[in-house]
């Protein structure tokens, strides 16, 4: 036997019953975030290319201490900042804990000028866009990771220099970042002429 | 034992003769060498070959402070400039004291590229005018 359904009380079933079951099946990790990650992580690409905005007073002190301060705002007290070796260093370099990042951001605001790490475009369809991907952790917190050029100018020979990377991104609940792991690939290191 | 209380004296005599020297602020290096840039332009023009001679030995000495003040910066563009204005200076000063005009005013006209080259990197002027050093 078919039953035939009145076009206004599908209409009322569509309207109340529909948004009801899709609720009802949302786990709490899928809803929409509070704080969302793609900013955070952006946030901190404007910070790190804040990092050579600095001046030397006419007495000859480096003033670096307030883009340093800026950085150091996006990361939790006992966060970690992982990096690679420096030429002169093998294996991971971790930097754990904010006095310890505040070191590393010192040292890379003073060696570097022109800093512009830029978040890779992709473009499908006439449709240019700056991807990051983006998760909930179940434990809480978020995380995020984009592919970016690295474009900097070493300060004291003045060469300049694009690398690729890539940056993975843990943040804690309060969206201050918990770890951070950046991998810049050096064997893809080409100078700007 | 006065052999080496001597040398203690001579030692810390020295240095503090070493600081007072890099004491001077850089925007006071800067406003000098302006001025004594423009004092130079004027002598050379009126082939003014001992007052040349003076003003050129006077940037000569304040380019090395500009060198002194970079170097502990180790910024090679910044210590260049310096360098080589610093020498362009010292051959003013020569081809003035030997009275040969034409290289003293070839050599004057060469020292503003050095300055350019060096502004263009590192000094940027602020919203109230006042300019800044950039690293």
């Amino acid at each position: 036997m078919r039953v035939s359904v009145p076009a206004s009380i599908f209409f009322l079933l569509t309207l109340f019953a529909v948004p009801g079951l899709s609720e009802a099946q949302t786990p709490a990790a899928q809803k929409p975030l509070a704080i969302k990650p793609e900013e955070l992580a952006n946030e901190w690409f404007i910070r790190l290319n804040e990092l050579d905005d600095w001046f030397i007073s006419y007495d000859g002190k480096e003033e670096n201490q307030k883009v340093v301060d800026r950085f150091l705002e996006l990361y939790a007290d006992d966060a970690f900042h992982q990096v690679g070796p420096s030429a002169t260093q093998i294996g991971p370099v971790i930097f754990h804990g904010k006095n310890a990042i505040r070191k590393w951001a010192d040292d890379f605001s003073k060696r570097y000028v022109a800093l512009n790490y830029r978040i890779e475009y992709k473009t499908r369809k006439e449709k240019p866009l700056q991807p990051f991907y983006v998760i909930q952790f179940p434990w809480g917190g978020t995380g995020a990771s984009t592919q970016f050029e690295a474009i900097f100018t070493n300060r004291d020979d003045r060469r300049q220099y694009v690398v690729p990377g890539a940056v993975f991104f843990m943040f804690d609940e309060a969206g201050k970042i918990d770890s951070v792991r950046i991998y810049l690939l050096r064997d893809e290191t080409t100078e700007i002429a | 034992m006065s052999r080496h209380y001597f040398l203690l004296v001579a030692v810390l005599v020295a240095s503090i003769g070493a600081g007072a020297a890099q004491a001077r602020p850089y925007n006071v290096i800067m406003k000098d060498v302006a001025t004594v840039s423009g004092a130079l332009r004027k002598s050379v023009e009126a082939s003014d070959f001992a007052a040349s001679a003076e003003h050129a030995q006077r940037l000569e000495r304040l380019f090395r402070e500009t060198e002194d003040f970079w170097t502990k910066f180790k910024t090679k563009d910044a210590i260049d400039a310096a360098v080589g204005a610093k020498e362009l200076s010292a051959s003013i000063a020569a081809a003035a004291t030997a009275k040969d005009a034409p290289k003293m005013k070839t050599a004057t006209s060469g020292l503003g590229r050095f300055c350019t080259t060096c502004h263009d990197s590192h000094r940027e002027q602020m919203p109230d005018k006042s300019y800044r050093i950039r690293p």
